[in-house]
């Protein structure tokens, strides 16, 4: 047998050898999370090895690892941190099914920031090409800033239902963000501002056009 | 590209950490504008949520006080929130 292919076989038994969530690294990341201590890092290698397995995305698991050390976090925080997201992600793919990457993850810091996973449900039949990544991030974010779960749930969903694109998503985000920041109650803002969002019949095709919808982002 | 800006008139070195970079801090240092104490960077983001926060010296975080804030990172502290949508940020 050539060098050559001794050395190309050496690198396939090498690379089949190693766990998925070693290959799937980048050497930067892998650098990094050898800080971790050994029991530590098998934790967390086993948390992403299963979402390998589930074929869920494993990036937001090693982010939130990656975030645990620059922080310098006991392990056992890091551990529970990333068991928490890879909860947060099988979730939403049993409520939501196949999504891309984004949304799933999108959809599971909805979940990590307390809604209820039958809330995700209004977003597992859409129209084909349309997107609730934008509804995702703004419900998160409204949670996160003190808007009662139940109130941004029924906002969103409604917003959602009713065909509403991501311009209508941003200005609401903004609006709300705005009167906070003048001090209003982060509840009574989103009330406020979900009256005045663009209402529009519920549609069943075809992702939504700004045609037609007010853009009432006010900065 | 997304720029951010924080003031650390003291700082000898600030640092822009965040989900878009592993929160490495040697991967994206700020610069100084003259003696003004501003410190800026612009990134690429892809459209999502993007939790961030600023390293001054190496050791203080610093969250954002032009962005809103994402109450619990997992481990006891806050990080700025950065809305990245199709066409425009938040």
């Amino acid at each position: 047998m050539s060098r050559s292919r001794l050395v190309g076989l050496a690198t396939l038994l090498l690379s089949v050898s190693l766990p998925p969530f070693v290959r799937a690294q980048e050497p930067e990341q892998q650098d990094r999370m050898a800080k971790l201590d050994i029991k530590t890092r098998g934790a967390v290698e086993l948390l992403v090895d299963s979402a390998v397995a589930e074929g869920l995305p494993t990036q937001p698991l090693r982010s939130i690892a990656l975030l645990g050390i620059t922080r310098k976090a006991d392990g056992k925080q890091i551990i529970a941190a990333v068991h928490r997201k890879l909860i947060a992600l099988r979730t939403a793919r049993v409520v939501l099914g196949r999504v891309d990457t984004l949304e799933l993850d999108a959809a599971s810091s909805v979940l990590i920031a307390g809604a209820k996973p039958n809330q995700l449900e209004t977003f597992k039949n859409r129209p084909r090409g349309r997107s609730d990544l934008s509804a995702f991030i703004v419900w998160a974010d409204l949670i996160g800033r003190g808007v009662p779960g139940e109130d941004a749930s029924s906002a969103i969903a409604r917003l959602w239902e009713e065909g509403a694109d991501d311009a209508t998503f941003q200005s609401l985000w903004n609006n709300v963000q705005s009167d906070i920041l003048r001090g209003l109650n982060p509840g009574t803002a989103l009330q406020n501002r979900i009256r005045e969002a663009p209402g529009r019949p519920p549609t069943t095709k075809g992702p939504q056009t700004p045609e037609g919808q007010e853009n009432k982002r006010s900065e | 590209m997304y720029k951010f800006v924080i003031v650390a008139p003291q700082a000898d070195k600030v640092s822009l950490v965040g989900d878009f970079n592993d929160w490495d801090v040697s991967k994206t240092p700020m610069i100084r504008s003259g003696q003004s104490g501003l410190w800026t960077v612009a990134v690429p983001l892809s459209v999502g949520r993007h939790l961030y926060a600023f390293v001054v010296d190496g050791t203080t975080w610093l969250q954002d006080p032009s962005a809103p804030i994402a109450p619990d990172d997992g481990f006891g502290r806050a990080n700025s929130v950065k809305l990245v949508v199709r066409g425009s940020s938040l």
